[in-house]
């Protein structure tokens, strides 16, 4: 059917795309479940941090605080601070995390030989307490505020993790580093039920078209304050500071059409 | 349009050659190919971790005929063969077989000797799991080992350890004088609701292939307790799509 006068430019694309698309975007879309996640460096130094940044930067590029290439297992997004590609999503939850490096990628010089390192959780189970108890979420869409939330690693949790657990202690030998068999493990809650879980559902699910531009952040607003410096976690003799990454996940469905 | 062999001499004119094999098939077939039974079937994949790790972890790459059952029981690597199959659940678990003739698994505070190590800061503390099907990506989960954790249950587990020692002098605090070792324990989450429940089961077709993997892009994660997986020792990591089997009334 040719265009008429009285047609739209938005109907005349319809037609066309109905006629010669190469998906069906207008009749049929498939719902996926989906994860959108994003983790940044933990920056060293003595002062501490005050602010980390979600979603700005994409796999490929240097995550700025720790110098590490980021692949898709530090984030999933295409693009910076948007979606992208041809889908759109639904978020019904957003999940914040810690996740400490997995031993071998510890950057810190003997880290990664060290025989002891699961009896010497102790120090960084103090840290990841006095971390992950403050700051402030916020996430931004369109220049719109969508959420301010404080204590997001408590208010918002992973809702993932590890099971039971008892950390190792010895009373003996490397037990200086332990503080007299004394040990600990903190991780994120993983508590999650659905809707009813400890995760931060999200009343009505947040839409982001491909090119919706957002940001979140965690910060430490509060005048003068940081988050603890991530030096000296490792006392194997050489004080090293963790490679820790803090991550965002946005969980929903992702929208696309059937192809 | 049933027709009876013995007695039929000529088909009716546009009669097709589905018809005729159709009515062949509901009269003598072994298999009732129109009817169909769903059962809850859960099909799995043990895959040998190396010791070096991997940069990826492929499951579902052999069938049940290639290797054995404690493997997998799919019968079509890289598909669910001439079934059909509605996914509704994916988990991950591990395991560590110990030859008869090997040391048993320790639960020692060392990281070369236990596997506390590995599960607190090693293979689950990384990778991006993804299901293909065909060249779609229908599923993509970061730490799946604790993102999509094993939904079946828990041993139970009591560790006794031993007491402190302490000292006490007049007008001083306790000071403790010796202590035990206390014994690492680490598991995953087993919880049934904490499995990856999926709100949207995805459904696969009758010889469709898949892809199953893991991906550790950012770098390997060697295994940890090189103490527990040697002399024969084996860690296993566990692949598990949950679902309903269709397959023919038979």
């Amino acid at each position: 059917m040719p265009p008429v006068l009285s047609q739209s430019s938005d109907q005349v694309l319809a037609s066309i795309q109905a006629q010669y698309g190469t998906a069906q975007f207008n009749d049929t879309w498939e719902c996926q479940d989906w994860q959108y996640w994003d983790m940044v460096g933990y920056a060293s130094g003595a002062a501490g941090p005050t602010a980390f940044t979600f979603f700005s930067v994409p796999a490929g590029q240097a995550d700025p605080a720790n110098g590490v290439i980021k692949t898709q297992e530090q984030t999933n997004l295409i693009n910076p601070n948007q979606i992208g590609g041809n889908e759109v999503f639904m978020a019904t939850k957003l999940r914040t995390f810690a996740l400490n490096s997995a031993k071998a990628r510890q950057l810190g010089t003997g880290v990664s030989a060290d025989a002891s390192f699961s009896a010497r959780q102790l120090v960084f189970a103090r840290f990841l307490q006095v971390a992950l108890s403050q700051g402030v979420l916020t996430w931004t869409i369109m220049q719109k505020k969508w959420q301010i939330l404080d204590r997001p690693f408590i208010t918002m949790p992973a809702g993932f993790g590890l099971g039971e657990l008892t950390p190792p202690a010895v009373g003996t030998g490397a037990g200086a580093a332990i503080n007299n068999g004394a040990n600990a493990y903190i991780g994120d809650s993983p508590y999650d039920l659905g809707s009813v879980g400890d995760t931060f559902s999200l009343a009505q699910p947040v839409f982001l078209a491909p090119n919706t531009s957002f940001e979140m952040s965690i910060t430490q607003p509060l005048a003068g304050a940081s988050f603890p410096p991530n030096q000296n976690l490792y006392a194997a003799g050489v004080n090293q500071p963790a490679t820790l990454w803090l991550g965002v996940m946005l969980d929903g469905f992702k929208l696309r059409p059937r192809q | 349009m049933p027709f009876d062999l013995s007695k039929t001499q000529t088909l009716p004119a546009g009669t097709t050659s589905a018809q005729v094999l159709s009515s062949l098939q509901s009269q003598f077939g072994a298999v009732r190919y129109q009817d169909q039974q769903g059962l809850r079937y859960p099909y799995y994949y043990n895959l040998a971790y190396p010791a070096a790790g991997s940069s990826v972890l492929q499951f579902f790459g052999t069938s049940l005929g290639q290797s054995s059952a404690q493997i997998t029981n799919v019968e079509q690597a890289g598909g669910f063969g001439n079934v059909s199959f509605l996914l509704s659940a994916v988990y991950f678990d591990f395991w560590v077989y110990n030859p008869a003739t090997g040391g048993q698994p320790q639960s020692y505070t060392d990281d070369t000797t236990a596997i506390y190590s590995d599960i607190v800061h090693g293979f689950t503390q990384g990778g991006v799991f993804e299901f293909t099907v065909g060249n779609l990506k229908w599923i993509q989960t970061l730490l799946p080992f604790m993102f999509a954790p094993p939904g079946n249950g828990r041993l139970r587990h009591a560790l006794s350890q031993g007491a402190f020692a302490f000292s006490q002098a007049a007008l001083t605090p306790f000071a403790v004088t010796g202590s035990q070792n206390v014994l690492a324990y680490a598991d995953l989450e087993r919880r049934a609701c904490r499995k990856m429940n999926l709100v949207n089961p995805i459904f696969i077709a009758p010889q469709q292939n898949f892809t199953a993997q893991i991906n550790y892009p950012s770098g390997l994660i060697p295994i940890i307790a090189t103490a527990v997986v040697t002399g024969g020792a084996v860690l296993y990591v566990r692949c598990c799509l949950d679902g309903y089997k269709f397959t023919p009334v038979g």
